[in-house]
This record gives C-alpha cells, sequence and structure tokens, in this order.
C-alpha cells in the first residue's frame, strides 16, 4: 500500500534529520559556567543535559565533525587529537601541518567499534546524535566505559540548552569552556583576545544592503535563518538577512519570497556536495532567479561550508566576508 | 427505488462544474503567494505573457508569476488529474480498494532513481532517472508476477510490494550511506512529493503524459467495468482480457512514472479521489475516470497552494498535505461506505 | 434438429492433468440440458469452454454449425452468455450498473449507454424480480440475492445460448425454482440454448430436458432425466443408495436418497 514502501527511507531520513544540520549556542541561561570547583583540575560542566566531570585534562580525543577538531587545533591541542571522523572540509591552512598526522577514521559518523578501537579517553563531538549507539555510543555507555564526551553546546537541541539566538559573546562563553573541559584555559584567554580584537576591525558595512545565506538546495533552497551562525554574522557585516524572520538556524525557503526580497547580495556556502559554482550555475540558469539584482550583477560572496557552523573560524570567516564585501560594488 | 440527493444529479452535470471548478482553480490559485501582488497585476501578467496587453510588473516580479507559480499550478493540475486516473485503474485492474497509483514498485523504484542522481552523483536529468526507476521496478514486479504460474492480480499486488520493499531499502541505504551535510533535505522533499520545482519542462512532461497516455487510458477505461468480476467473466463479456490488462497496465506506468518523475512520489491523490468519485456518482469508469481526473487536478492545485503559503516564507512539500488531508478523508470515505450507492 | 452448440471430443488438459476428457456434448435450441456430476469432475472447465472463454486442448466446438472459437470474442458475448458461481464486486457499483454489464458487448467504444440499454437492462432486471434493488451496492444483497443479479445481468446479453454454473447454489426453494423455470421459459418461448450445471439432481430431474453426467473428466451418461437418472447411476457415479420414484405431479423422476451408514431403525 501507499504507506509502506515509503516508510523505510523515510525512517532513514528521520535518523539523519535528527542530526541536524543547524547548529546554536547555548542559550544565557545555561551559558557556560564553571561549577564551584575545590580542586583546580577537576572540571564539572552541564554539557547539553549531561553532567560532564572531567579529572585530568583528556590526552587520546576522538573529534567529530570539523568544528570540534578545528577548536582543539585552536587551542593548540592537536597533538592530542588521535583520530577525527565526519569532516565538513579541509583543515584551515594555519593549522593544515599540525592536522596532517591525525587519522580519518571515518568519512561519516564513525561506529563505536572503530571509535573504542582506537583507546581514546575522549569524545568530542559536533552534533548530539554523534553520540548515539548507531555512532559513536551513548555518553552514558562511553562513560562507563571511562570515555568523556563533550558536544558543541552550540549544537544543543533542547530546551534550556539551545540558544534564542547566538552571539560572538555566546561563541566566546563556549570556547573558554572549552579550555576548561580540556585544560587549556590559558590558550582559550588568548584566542578569546585575539578574535575579540578581530572582531572589534570589521567595521559593519553601511550601505544598508539586505543578504541571502544559499546552503544548499535546487528545488526548495536551504538557507541561513535567524537564530543561528549566518544570523551572527551577517550582523556582524552590517547586512540584513532577507530570512531573519524565521525562528530557526537554517531553514527552507520558497524561491518566491526570495526574488520578492530581491536581496542584494547573496552569501554562497562552498561545500564538497555542493559547490559555490553550482549554486550560482542554478541561480543563472531558472527563470525566475535569473532576474535577482545579485544574480546579475554577480554580488556573490563565498564561505566554505565548515566556517559556517558556529566554531572558531566564524570571526575570520566573518573578516573574509567583510573584505569580499567591501571589494563588491552595489549600484 | 429512485435515487436520492446528490446522485439525483447527472454525471454531465458533475463534469460541467468540476471542469468550470478546473478554471477557477488554475485561476485563482496563481494569485496567492509569499510575494504580495494583487490578483489583478497576476492576471494581466499572465495575459501579457498569453499575448494580451502588456504587464504591469517588474521583470522580476513577473518572473514570480509567470515562471515560479503559472507552470507550478498547471503541473498541479496535470498530475493530480494523472495520479487520479492512475489510481482509479489500478483499484479496477486489481479489484482492491486499497490499490494506488504505486503498487507496482513504481514510487520506490523512481525514488532509488532520484536518489541516485541527487546522492551518487549519477549523470542523468532527475526526471529522467526517476521515469527510468519506475520502469525498472515494473518490469520486475511483472517478471516476478509471471514467475511460476499464470499473472494474477493477487500475486501482481504481492510482487508490487515485494519489489517496493527492495527498492525502498536500497534507497534507505544510499541515503545512510552518502547524505552529507544538509544534502538529506533535497530527498525529503522528493520522497514525500513536493511541486516546488515545477517549471515549464515539468508542463510539458506532465501535461505531455497527461495528453498522450492519460486520455487513451480515459478512453480504454470505459471496459474496465466488465473487469468486475474477475477474468472469466470479463471475458464472457466480449473483452480481450490479456490485451486490455497490458495497455491499462502499461499505459498506468508510464502516466504514474511521468508524473512522478517530476514531482516526486505524491500520495493519496490516486488513493483517495477515485473513492470519493465513487460515492456520488458510482463505479461505472466511462463517467468514474474522466470526473477523477477533475477532482485530482482541483485537489492538488489547492494542497500545492496550502504548502507554498501556510508557513509563509517557507514551504511544505505537498506530499505532507495531501496526507494530512487525505488520509482522514480516506477514512471517513471508507466508514460512509453505505447502502446507498 | 436445429443447431446450436455442438462440442466434440473437448479434451482439457490443465499443468499435466486432464480435467476433461473426450467429451461430448451438445446445446439445442429450445431445450435446457443439465450437467450433473461429483465435485472435482470438470464441470466448470466444460462450461468455460463451451462458453468461449477458454480454448481446449482438443476437440472442436461449433454453433450453427460454423466454428465457434473462429468467431470474435465480441460477437460470441453478444451470442453467449455465462453465469458463474457468486463473485463479489469489490468495488462499489449499483446493482442497475452490474446489469448493465450485460450491454458490454454490445457498445462500441465511444458510446454512451443508449435507451435501448435502459430498457434491455430493466425488463432483465423484471424478469429476474430484481427492480426494487436497482439503485443498492451489489455488495450489500444477499448471497441469493447476488446471484440473482447476475442472472439479469446474463439475460442482459439477450444471449441464445444461455450457460449457468450452479445458478441455485445460494438461493432459498423458492428462489430456485424461479430461476429454473425464468430458463426453461427462455427455452420455450425464445428457443434459447441453455446449459445449467446443478448440484441438486432433483431440480436436475425436474427441469432438464437432457441430462448429461460429468465424471473424472468423462461423459458416464446422456440422455432424458428418466434414462439416466437411475439407482445403479447414483450408486456408481456418486456412491450413495438410492429409490428412483415418480414424482405424483410432474410425472418426472423424484430421487430419494436411502441413509448413507446407518440404518433408519433406532
Amino acid at each position: 500500500m501507499q504507506v509502506r514502501p515509503l516508510f523505510l527511507p523515510l525512517v532513514a531520513l528521520a535518523a539523519l534529520s535528527l542530526a541536524g544540520c543547524s547548529t546554536t549556542a547555548a542559550s544565557p541561561a545555561a551559558s557556560p559556567s564553571p561549577s564551584a570547583t575545590e580542586t583546580s583540575s577537576t572540571v564539572s560542566v552541564d554539557n547539553c543535559g549531561f553532567d560532564l566531570t572531567v579529572e585530568t585534562p583528556p590526552e587520546r580525543i576522538v573529534t567529530i565533525k570539523s568544528t570540534s577538531t578545528e577548536t582543539l587545533l585552536a587551542l593548540g591541542l592537536g597533538d592530542r587529537i588521535i583520530g577525527t571522523a565526519f569532516p565538513d572540509g579541509p583543515v584551515p591552512e594555519e593549522w593544515a601541518t599540525a592536522a596532517e598526522d591525525i587519522p580519518v577514521i571515518s568519512d561519516f559518523a564513525p561506529s563505536q567499534e572503530a571509535v573504542l578501537a582506537l583507546e581514546p579517553d575522549f569524545v568530542y563531538g559536533g552534533w548530539e546524535s554523534n553520540f548515539t549507539a548507531e555512532a559513536a555510543g551513548e555518553r552514558s555507555t562511553l562513560d562507563s566505559l571511562g570515555i568523556g564526551s563533550y558536544v558543541s553546546p552550540a549544537a544543543c537541541k533542547e530546551e534550556g540548552y539551545k540558544p534564542a539566538s547566538l552571539t560572538f559573546d555566546l561563541l566566546f562563553d563556549e570556547i573558554a569552556e572549552a579550555g576548561r573541559v580540556f585544560g587549556a584555559e590559558d590558550a582559550a584567554t588568548q584566542l578569546i583576545a585575539t578574535q575579540s580584537a578581530q572582531l572589534d576591525t570589521i567595521t559593519p558595512d553601511d550601505r544598508g544592503l539586505s543578504a541571502l545565506w544559499y546552503s544548499s538546495g535546487t528545488d526548495v533552497p536551504y538557507v541561513g535563518a535567524g537564530i543561528g551562525a549566518p544570523q551572527m554574522m551577517l550582523d556582524q557585516l552590517g547586512v540584513t538577512n532577507v530570512a531573519a524572520d524565521v525562528a530557526d538556524t537554517w531553514s527552507s525557503l520558497s524561491w518566491e519570497a526570495i526574488v520578492d526580497a530581491d536581496p542584494d547580495v547573496i552569501v554562497l556556502v562552498d561545500a564538497s556536495w555542493n559547490t559555490a559554482e553550482s549554486k550560482v550555475a542554478l541561480l543563472e540558469s531558472n527563470p525566475a532567479t535569473s532576474e535577482l539584482t545579485a544574480v546579475k550583477n554577480g554580488s556573490y560572496l563565498t564561505i566554505p561550508f565548515a566556517a559556517g557552523e558556529a566554531g572558531v573560524r566564524n570571526v575570520e570567516a566573518t573578516a573574509d566576508l567583510a573584505a569580499q564585501l567591501t571589494a563588491l560594488e552595489i549600484p | 427505488m429512485r435515487p436520492t440527493g446528490l446522485r439525483r444529479v447527472p454525471a454531465s452535470v458533475w463534469g460541467g462544474l468540476l471542469a468550470v471548478g478546473l478554471v477557477a482553480s488554475i485561476t485563482f490559485a496563481v494569485t496567492f503567494g509569499p510575494a504580495d501582488i494583487t490578483s489583478g497585476d497576476v492576471w494581466a501578467s499572465v495575459l501579457h505573457h498569453l499575448g494580451i496587453g502588456s504587464s504591469p510588473l517588474s521583470p522580476l516580479r513577473d518572473g514570480i508569476v509567470w515562471e515560479l507559480r503559472m507552470p507550478r499550478v498547471i503541473t498541479a493540475a496535470a498530475v493530480g488529474a494523472g495520479l487520479a486516473i492512475a489510481g482509479a485503474v489500478m483499484q479496477a485492474l486489481t479489484r482492491n480498494s486499497l490499490a494506488d497509483p504505486y503498487l507496482l514498485g513504481l514510487s520506490s523504484g523512481a525514488s532509488l532513481g532520484a536518489v541516485s542522481v541527487l546522492l551518487l552523483g549519477v549523470g542523468l536529468l532527475l526526471p529522467a532517472a526517476a521515469f527510468l526507476g519506475a520502469l525498472v521496478a515494473l518490469v520486475l514486479t511483472l517478471l516476478i508476477a509471471s514467475a511460476g504460474g499464470g499473472i494474477t492480480p493477487s500475486r501482481t499486488v504481492l510482487a508490487g510490494v515485494a519489489v517496493s520493499s527492495l527498492g525502498a531499502a536500497l534507497t534507505s541505504f544510499i541515503i545512510f550511506w552518502t547524505a552529507t551535510g544538509d544534502s538529506y533535505r533535497e530527498i525529503l522533499n522528493w520522497l514525500l512529493g513536493s511541486l516546488a520545482g515545477a517549471d515549464w519542462p515539468a508542463v510539458l512532461i506532465s501535461v505531455g503524459a497527461l495528453a498522450a497516455v492519460g486520455i487513451p487510458i480515459i478512453i480504454a477505461g470505459r471496459s474496465l467495468d466488465a473487469f468486475a468480476f474477475g477474468d472469466t467473466a470479463a471475458a464472457a463479456l466480449g473483452i480481450s482480457v490479456n490485451r486490455t490488462r497490458w495497455l491499462l497496465l502499461v499505459g498506468t506506468a508510464l502516466l504514474t512514472g511521468a508524473m512522478v518523475s517530476v514531482s516526486g512520489s505524491i500520495g493519496f491523490v490516486g488513493l483517495v479521489l477515485p473513492h470519493a468519485v465513487r460515492l456520488v456518482v458510482g463505479s461505472r469508469h466511462r463517467v468514474l475516470l474522466p470526473l477523477s481526473a477533475l477532482l485530482g487536478a482541483i485537489f492538488l492545485i489547492w494542497c500545492d497552494t496550502i504548502a507554498r503559503t501556510l508557513f509563509d516564507p517557507r514551504e511544505l512539500p505537498v506530499g505532507i498535505i495531501t496526507a494530512v488531508v487525505g488520509g482522514p478523508l480516506f477514512v471517513l470515505l471508507l466508514t460512509r461506505k453505505t447502502t446507498r450507492v | 434438429m436445429t443447431a446450436g452448440l455442438d462440442a466434440h471430443g473437448i479434451t482439457v488438459a490443465i499443468e499435466g492433468t486432464t480435467v476433461v476428457d473426450s467429451v461430448d456434448i451438445a446445446v439445442i435450441p429450445g431445450r435446457m440440458t443439465v450437467l450433473i456430476g461429483p465435485n472435482g469432475a470438470g464441470k466448470t472447465t466444460l462450461m468455460r469452454v463451451l462458453a468461449g472463454v477458454s480454448r481446449p486442448t482438443a476437440g472442436s466446438v461449433t454453433w450453427e454449425n460454423s466454428d465457434w472459437f473462429a468467431r470474435p470474442r465480441r460477437d460470441r458475448a453478444q451470442i453467449a452468455a455465462l453465469v458463474e458461481q457468486d463473485a463479489r464486486a469489490e468495488l462499489p457499483m449499483s446493482v442497475e450498473t452490474v446489469v448493465g454489464l450485460g450491454r458490454t458487448p454490445y457498445r462500441a467504444l465511444f458510446a454512451t449507454s443508449s435507451r435501448d440499454d435502459d430498457r434491455v437492462v430493466a425488463s432483465a432486471m423484471a424478469s429476474v424480480g430484481i427492480t426494487d434493488f436497482a439503485h443498492r451496492l451489489f455488495d450489500s444483497l444477499s448471497g441469493g440475492e447476488r446471484q440473482r443479479v447476475h442472472v439479469a445481468r446474463a439475460l442482459a446479453q439477450q444471449p441464445r445460448l444461455l450457460l449457468l454454473d450452479e445458478p441455485t447454489n445460494h438461493l432459498d426453494v423458492h428462489a430456485q425454482l424461479d430461476t429454473l423455470e425464468l430458463v426453461q421459459r427462455l427455452t420455450r418461448q425464445e428457443s434459447v440454448a441453455a446449459i445449467a450445471a446443478l448440484h441438486d439432481l432433483n431440480l436436475a430431474a425436474s427441469y432438464a430436458d437432457d441430462v448429461v453426467v460429468l465424471a473424472a473428466g468423462r461423459v458416464v451418461a446422456s440422455g432424458s432425466p428418466e434414462s439416466v437418472l437411475t439407482a445403479e447411476m447414483l450408486r456408481e457415479v456418486y456412491r450413495v443408495e438410492a429409490t428412483v420414484l415418480e414424482h405424483p405431479v410432474t410425472g418426472r423422476p423424484l430421487i430419494a436418497y436411502s441413509p448413507h451408514r446407518y440404518s433408519a431403525a433406532p
């Protein structure tokens, strides 16, 4: 009958969609704060509803998703990563040498066995779904094996942990917490200082421009919406997000709404599975979107996929976008 | 006992009403959408493209009307009509009121084709791959059904279930294996059925299929009445059972395959609408098929309009709306199956 | 003797088993032939061959002295009407629509039902006494009522040859007699050639002009009811003990069955 044949693929998709592509930051209420620690080395954190206690800084870390890897590399902890999985793109140049020797154990979510085979003492995941039985393993299971686990607070989905709206301050709080959890507090403080300084140099554009953050999708575009990393970066750029009213991190949007809004600038997310060039080709070939001002003028900005997810690359990416924006002549 | 109430209205009157309803639906559905364009401007734009007068809209907004909304509404009409016809024919051929157009593994075959293009990067156009997948599934179903004994309606249905499961399993496997980042969203839209990508080439495919295959099916479908009591009775009434069944089966598969290739597998249209029509005009296929086509067209136009405006500026796949509306409607129709015809 | 349907040497083999074996049988206009025999004797298979619905493995069938199977299917359907054992419609159909199916062989591809068709359908329903059911849902009727609708459908075909496979199975006695009397009337008044497969031997005795006994695919006896329905035949073919009496009113054979294993005395 009708339902049965579709059931399997839909279940597959439901499972995948739980993985979610959206990243969020910890809400102010659940902002990562160190609980009172008696000794300076024990760290207790409420991470996405899971009580994490770290006695000594982890030495053998497996990272899942680019944001986790990059955070550790940014904190100078690259030598403690014994394996990584599910990368979203190549590691940025500045850390490339440090990342050279790290084995990639899987292009997708790794199996529990593959992770355990490396004998880690910690798993750092980018999405909550990385910690299911089908992936690296339930956090409680890992805990009973003596393996700590940590999820980027930005990716928490539960009420109370999901942020109302991501800001750079919340992002920096995350870096600080990561510093505490991984025993690199000084490095974290320094990283935050560097990034804050860089952030201050970014002047918002004053031309009153609007933008579309185009992530993927052909028939129905998937765009950066109102409360996630894209909105945070567009705000810093001084550009209005055409999807700002949609209360989600990323969302599907109709082409009609986009054409109606006629954004001045289009930010193209560049991923290996969906390149910026292919998006441009699509925009130009679709008879409705080919009339968009931004398409006719070629007013495009590009950002690599991994840099668009909430993480340590956002500040750099925003600076880069700002530079691209300044170079653009918008009639 | 004379027919009472609705049943007293002759089928031709219903046909006329539905035809008018279809034209009205197209005319008004085009005026709905996230962009704020007045109805008058919409119609002026359409007329302009039909050669009458000039468009009051900027090229961009004109594009919204003529490149986004218009082909989408027309495709919705054609797909709705095609699926309703296919559903009615499948129900008659298999003598099963729970049959739908996708019974012979067509939708899971098409899904496999679509997923191959969307995720494996197979170098075919999406509609072509979907259509090809549907046909392969059909051939497989018929081969299995005819293996070891004659091909009968019940064996065909069971073979279709087997092929559907196989197709669904392979599709799931490919999704799990390769879906990265947010690429799974495209598959989801396709599996649920979506008219979001309907452009003028899609209009060509869907309307073309309806004209080339749908209309002959409506004509040949008149003999479907004779199948009501099985093959022997149909043969005794002078029908060439095998030839008629094969022609209708292949025709329906082609029609469904073409529709699925442009819109994904939209559910409940082919299953529910023939029942709704039967409730009012009975099972004579000479009347059932054309009226189902008209009602199917109107139904899908409005389901799609809801899908693209309900959560403006976000869009839902139309398959969700047809399921939400069609599911309860189906239950209602089944329970209303009283002695009155 | 007018021609009617003449079948010679009919053999039907299905998947290696011979179901019908060298059967000679004739169905003559103006007469009702009744086919009897135990279950599995091949009656239904034979009826389908005679109706022109399935082809025999061997043998010839002629209608009015010309090859039956050489005629186009539609022509055969305008001549012969087959009523098989009850089937449900599975899809909602009105009684009127079901009876209207009988007009299928007469309808051209684009034709709508004509006034003529409506008249024939109405008359068919009246003959069988189901006019009141015209707008009821077919599947909502009782088994007996559905059977009568099937007969009406056959009548709507305006057949010259009427074939009925166990038409009286679900009917009460009144309806059984009604149906067989209707068939008899058709043979007498319209010179229809009729053949009916019946279970009830007494009904066969009462209404048949000719009786043919089929056992294991072969004709083991044929002729008038009196000559065929004998105690020896019943013992050999049906393995029952019976006494054949004479019906006090009709003069036809009347079969009284003796108890099978137990004696009458307590």
